[in-house]
């Protein structure tokens, strides 16, 4: 029987990560930007606040998006004001940042594609949970750059969903 | 607003006293809920956590609805008893290394049984910190008065007065091995100066006024041993 973790080819890959992973640090450290990463992220955080939490509006969430791919391209034309290489927790913080950005596309992305409310999010303009077409998990792939949103069926074999009520009778 | 918040603000625009350009200041931070300790600092020679220092308090406002004097300072300073990493980020790992030593955990039922419910805490003792824990404060308070002798293991340390290492809520633990980590050579007795502890700890951090404090919890966890099966259930 053909083992299930078949051996990787060379090296898996690590050497090519590995320089890829420099060269993303040495641009970072070397960039001649102008643009704060403290700032850019302060403002991803009012985005999210005001558009991704429990009350989402569709037009709030393209605003949103819209606004995330504005920061995208500033990160971009980052500049780290702290370029040292002991203990520079803004050039840590700033490769964190890049990654919170596409995965707030993602959040966004993927709550303006639900036309519904479920669980603790509301979405006042479809106030009731759409199961027909959206009991589903949604995934999300990295294609040319941005991300990518599909559904996955959900396994309700066991127990069939029911209207989750809260009131007494 | 917090320190953490302060230090947030000025990463936004790091600039020297001279209004010249600088780095943004260094620190380590976690869970901002007063939990983790990872972040603090010394204001005016008191350590204390940066996430629940308040900016206003720091500077008098300490009633309800009293204004701030803008015209202090704070000033911060990284803990004075740990080796500096950087601006307020300093090497804790020596407390990690010494929590490891005294097993500072509570086991629990893996798939077998890891032994019996040890007795639960006598009332008495309800509110005094365990030994381990005044070593800890003690240490991260950053209050130390000068001493002879300082050794690995009083400097073993567990940042808050909180229930109690001996007994967690599970009533089950290690304590043996942990008595003979904190008694044995290199422990706690080896401390010339039980003193040390009630002058560096924050008030409030230990029930007894005895300055024996530390022997009262050492004791208290050998004493818990012995107890009568009556309140085992506790």
């Amino acid at each position: 029987m053909p083992s299930p973790c078949p051996a990787q080819e060379g090296d898996g890959g690590h050497a090519a990560e590995l320089a890829r992973q420099n060269g993303l640090n040495k641009l970072l450290l070397n960039n001649p930007g102008t643009e704060n990463p403290f700032k850019i992220w302060r403002e991803l955080g009012d985005t999210m606040t005001k558009h991704a939490t429990i009350v989402r509006y569709n037009a709030g969430l393209d605003e949103a998006d819209a606004k995330l791919v504005e920061l995208l391209d500033r990160y971009k034309n980052v500049n780290l004001s702290d370029k040292s290489q002991w203990a520079n927790t803004s050039f840590a913080f700033t490769r964190q940042l890049y990654n919170m950005l596409e995965l707030a596309r993602v959040i966004v992305q993927g709550a303006r594609l639900r036309d519904e409310s479920r669980g603790a999010h509301y979405k006042p303009d479809f106030p009731n949970r759409n199961d027909e077409q959206f009991l589903k998990t949604t995934m999300a792939s990295y294609v040319d750059g941005a991300p990518s949103i599909s559904y996955e069926e959900v396994d309700i074999s066991h127990i069939k969903p029911r209207p989750r009520v809260y009131s007494s009778t | 607003m917090n320190i953490t918040s302060l230090l947030g603000e000025i990463a936004l625009n790091p600039v020297d006293v001279s209004g010249k350009a600088t780095t943004p200041i260094t620190y380590d931070s976690n869970c901002l809920e007063e939990i983790c300790g990872l972040l603090r600092h010394a204001h005016q020679r008191q350590g204390m956590m940066a996430c629940s220092a308040l900016v206003d308090r720091l500077l008098g406002a300490v009633e309800h609805g009293q204004k701030p004097d803008l015209n202090k300072s704070i000033t911060l300073a990284p803990l004075s008893k740990f080796p500096v990493v950087r601006d307020l980020a300093v090497d804790r790992s020596v407390l990690f290394e010494n929590l490891k030593k005294v097993k500072a955990w509570v086991p629990i039922d893996g798939s077998y049984e890891s032994g019996e419910l040890a007795p639960a805490r006598l009332p008495k003792f309800k509110n005094s910190a365990t030994a381990l824990q005044l070593h800890l404060l003690h240490h991260l308070h950053g209050g130390l008065p000068p001493v002879q002798r300082c050794n690995e293991l009083r400097r073993s340390s567990h940042h808050r007065p909180g229930p109690s290492l001996q007994h967690g809520p599970q009533r089950r633990s290690p304590q043996g091995e942990r008595l003979r980590a904190l008694a044995g050579d290199g422990g706690i007795q080896e401390c010339g100066f039980a003193q040390n502890c009630v002058q560096g700890l924050p008030q409030g951090a230990y029930h007894s006024p005895r300055p024996s404090a530390t022997w009262a919890a050492m004791s208290s966890s050998s004493r818990s041993k012995t107890s009568s099966p009556a309140s085992k259930f506790h």
